[in-house]
């Protein structure tokens, strides 16, 4: 057997349990402990990732794992990577109807969570126009996740109902002094700012001006500079 | 010359902060490479304390699949380098094995094919890894459960053939060379006499669950009475002093179990060559 076969062998056996330990030259009860030992680490990747979903969904957990490891064997050398695609298996889940739109948005919360905890920190040095925080993602939601795992964080104990149907816009962004994530539910006005500050670059003046004429009068001034200091305060603008 | 970096213990993130405080009897840490290549946030942010106050920094990689035909990933490659110069690395290392394979990642070290073809493949691979990193390189012998068929030579030819092939130096987990002598019936010692201890630039000690029908390298516990035994017989069987890195990887204690551990690390080798 040359390398190249030994390989796809390898890969055949292991993701797609293809009975060919024999060929292989292993013997059958020793590379299913190697399979194993794969799938293990999968799963408990992903329960890692999914600390909230794999609890409110216990039963199916496993076999979902289970699926996704087939159907999305790893190509990234990074561990956590292989939850990337986690948002699309899920969404296939939810078009033949084995679960709910709103767990959906769970896993999406739980992976921007994570990634917005990993993400590099790169800042403008010398910057004189407002910089966005290079952590941030933005969320929108039709349910309210954020309060739905906040009463999870809260009350210690596993999600339990469904999460109150409302339209929510999310904002995650990694605080540097402390390195952990911060969450802010934004108002829309909020939510414009940002779109805006993603797309120029402007000194906090010049910023406050564009934003009074593009809310025609209806903000002033000091209402402004108080949604930036808020922003401020959430690092979600540095 | 490599220098002796003393006994080190893996940097985890349970232990970010204790580290930073005070590592007490520990010299040295280990990165996993790849828990720190392109990331930001606590885990640079602690490197980068740990390098300020020159606190000595190895990468230990587990994704460069030296016995797979698949070619060195530029990019993975460009953040190891990245990550090598940045803590400014003494050397790296990485495991004997396959990784992954037709770019399909396994996460799990399995074992190389070892053949004259294999064996031609890795040699070109650690070749082409001393052009793109100018810094020491060492593979590490992994723990396995089973052997092919179609293997050519033993794990100890392969080796051999290896460190004279290259200009590599070697990553010796004790651990798992006990838990292979252990599951294939071969004498540890013997195997350990055979390796070129010029070129062993650094040890692994680890535990391993020894109450099943198979041994297991588990890396989740104390290192084992036998395991203590073996180092402390290696050591007196070389007459040298090697860096020694204490793993655990799962079920992390607290850092005063794994400093303990150290110690003992520690009280071997000043036993030895006091």
């Amino acid at each position: 057997m040359n390398l190249e076969q030994y390989q796809k062998s390898l890969v055949q056996g292991i993701y797609h349990k293809e009975d060919n330990a024999l060929e292989l030259g292993f013997p059958r009860d020793r590379f299913q402990m190697y399979r194993s030992f794969i799938h293990g680490h999968y799963q408990s990747a992903l329960t890692k990732m999914f600390p909230r979903l794999s609890e409110l969904r216990k039963i199916p957990w496993i076999q979902w794992s289970q699926e996704y490891y087939q159907d999305y064997p790893p190509h990234a050398y990074e561990l956590n990577d292989l939850a990337k695609n986690f948002h699309e298996f899920m969404n296939k889940k939810y078009e033949v109807g084995e679960v709910k739109d709103y767990e959906v948005e769970l896993v999406q919360y739980e992976l921007t969570e994570f990634q917005v905890f990993r993400a590099p920190f790169e800042v403008e040095k010398d910057s004189l126009s407002l910089q966005l925080n290079p952590t941030l993602a933005v969320l929108e939601f039709a349910y309210d996740i954020p309060g739905w795992v906040y009463h999870w964080e809260r009350e210690g104990q596993a999600l339990q109902g469904e999460p109150v149907r409302e339209k929510t816009l999310l904002a995650i962004a990694r605080n540097p002094e402390t390195e952990l994530p911060v969450f802010t539910k934004l108002p829309l006005m909020d939510y414009i700012m940002i779109k805006m500050l993603e797309s120029v670059k402007l000194s906090e003046d010049l910023f406050i001006e564009s934003i009074q004429k593009e809310s025609e009068g209806i903000l002033s001034l000091e209402d402004i500079q108080a949604k930036i200091n808020n922003l401020k305060k959430q690092w979600i603008v540095l | 010359m490599i220098e002796y970096l003393g006994i080190g213990v893996g940097l985890r993130r349970p232990h970010f902060h204790t580290v930073l405080e005070n590592k007490k009897d520990v010299d040295w840490f280990e990165l996993v490479s790849e828990n720190f290549m392109g990331f930001g946030g606590r885990p640079r942010a602690v490197i980068t304390e740990l390098h300020r106050k020159k606190v000595p920094m190895v990468c230990h990689g587990l994704g460069l699949s030296l016995g797979s035909s698949d070619q060195l990933n530029h990019q993975y490659l460009a953040e190891l380098k990245n990550l090598i110069e940045f803590v400014d690395a003494p050397w790296f290392s990485d495991h004997l094995c396959l990784s992954s394979a037709k770019e399909i990642q396994f996460h799990d070290l399995l074992p190389v094919l070892k053949t004259e073809e294999s064996l031609n493949i890795i040699v070109n691979k650690i070749n082409q890894l001393a052009k793109v990193i100018d810094h020491p390189f060492a593979f590490e012998n992994i723990s396995y459960y089973m052997e092919s068929s179609h293997n050519t030579m033993s794990e100890l030819e392969f080796i051999q053939e290896l460190l004279k092939q290259t200009q590599s130096y070697m990553l010796l987990d004790i651990n798992n060379v006990y838990v292979n002598a252990m599951n294939f019936g071969f004498d540890a010692k013997e195997f350990l006499k055979a390796i070129p201890a010029e070129r062993v630039v650094q040890i692994h000690l680890a535990g391993h669950d020894d109450s099943g029908e198979v041994i297991i390298d588990t890396h989740g516990a104390q290192v084992p009475h036998p395991v203590w035994k073996l180092y402390q017989w290696y050591l007196e069987h070389t007459g040298k002093k090697i860096s020694t890195l204490i793993e655990w990887d799962h079920n992390i204690p607290d850092y005063d179990t794994l400093n303990k551990q150290a110690k003992m690390a520690k009280e071997i080798i000043n036993k030895v060559f006091s």
